[in-house]
């Protein structure tokens, strides 16, 4: 039965994410854009627009001796439709 | 095949160093997600680029520091309907360990501010080229790299975002102080069309009686300004002198300051009538 080593290797990595800190160091900048004519601005005005939101995390593990990360998240909403 | 891209303008002219990323994430297999780094000058809005990026327009791997996020489950594009529209939903995750060659580039790329450019392409795998290309935003979105800090430095930190501290300060219990019969108000606002800019306002009640000499007063707002990650962050001081004389208004600005005001005694205060 190795139950009991995995159930100490879950728990020590649930604990490890747990610790973790996020610092959000960047307000989220969102942005529209005309999903249909991309580059001709204002030829879409009717139709429902694409977004594109970029956000920005500082990851501080609580291991001093663990590599930090920045994170850049970018989320992006695209009509169905306007995709060839 | 969806290509996030994020064109970092390095707005710090006299060491410029631009980050240009790709962050590729499949329709399907989420296991699929890739972060490519390109050569500054590459054209993120060109229509006629191959999906494979061809000879040059990547940088060197030994240069590359983006890379995709380690989790890689959740990044998958669906479908949503939202407002009776179907829309494409993705998410991608662009990570820069902090590691010992990355810190290497610390001084150019870090702790500096940049215009972001995001866009999106979708390459179609049968086509050769991508038929559908977006630069959505340009001069609009202002991005910051911190250098990442660990978890012991980040709980000691005095105060690593001035500019939502000092907003919060409006509505904290920091903005009102008096000493004998003087009283300081300060009111900090954001400007709605300058997200980046603060706007310090002071008050005073005092009896000019009680001040012995000069018929100036100081007031100002001390801070340790948020792109200072160090140990021993410099305070930097926002003021404005009044000067009763001329009946005229300097603000200042100092910068590194040293001295503690807060711990200082007030009694001490030169000029000031006991």
């Amino acid at each position: 039965m190795k139950a009991p080593k995995y159930a100490d290797a879950i728990s020590s990595e649930v604990q490890k994410h747990a610790e973790v800190v996020y610092d959000r160091f960047m307000d989220s900048g969102f942005v529209e854009f005309d999903a249909f004519e991309p580059f001709k601005a204002g030829s879409g005005a009717n139709k429902p627009k694409g977004q594109i939101e970029l956000l920005g995390e500082n990851i501080i593990n609580p291991d001093p001796k663990a590599t930090p990360i920045v994170r850049l998240t970018i989320k992006t909403k695209i009509p169905a439709e306007s995709l060839p | 095949m969806y290509r996030h891209t994020l064109r970092l303008k390095n707005q710090e002219v006299w060491d410029q160093d631009d980050l240009v990323l790709g962050c590729e994430v499949d329709a399907k297999n989420p296991s699929r997600v890739d972060v490519k780094q390109f050569d500054k000058k590459y054209d993120l809005q060109a229509v006629d680029k191959t999906y494979k990026p061809q000879g040059g327009e990547l940088i060197k791997a030994e240069d590359k520091i983006a890379a995709a996020d380690a989790d890689k489950k959740v990044f998958k594009a669906k479908q949503a309907k939202i407002n009776g529209v179907d829309f494409v939903e993705t998410q991608c995750v662009i990570a820069i360990k902090f590691d010992e060659r990355v810190k290497k580039f610390a001084d150019k790329i870090f702790d500096k501010f940049y215009v972001a450019e995001l866009g999106l392409q979708y390459f179609d795998k049968k086509a050769t080229k991508a038929p559908y290309s977006v630069c959505a935003a340009k001069q609009q979105t202002e991005a910051f790299l911190p250098v990442p800090v660990f978890k012991d430095e980040f709980l000691y930190k005095p105060s690593a975002k001035f500019f939502e501290h000092g907003y919060n300060m409006r509505e904290s219990e920091l903005n009102e102080v008096s000493y004998r019969d003087i009283s300081w108000e300060w009111k900090v606002t954001k400007e709605t069309n300058k997200p980046d800019q603060l706007r310090v306002t002071f008050f005073s009640t005092f009896d000019k009686k009680s001040i012995a000499t000069k018929q100036k007063v100081e007031q100002f707002i001390e801070f340790h300004p948020s792109f200072d990650r160090s140990k021993t962050p410099k305070r930097e001081v926002i003021g404005c002198e009044y000067d009763d004389a001329t009946k005229t208004f300097t603000p200042f600005y100092k910068k590194d300051v040293a001295s503690d005001f807060k711990s200082a005694d007030l009694a001490t205060v030169t000029g000031y009538k006991t």
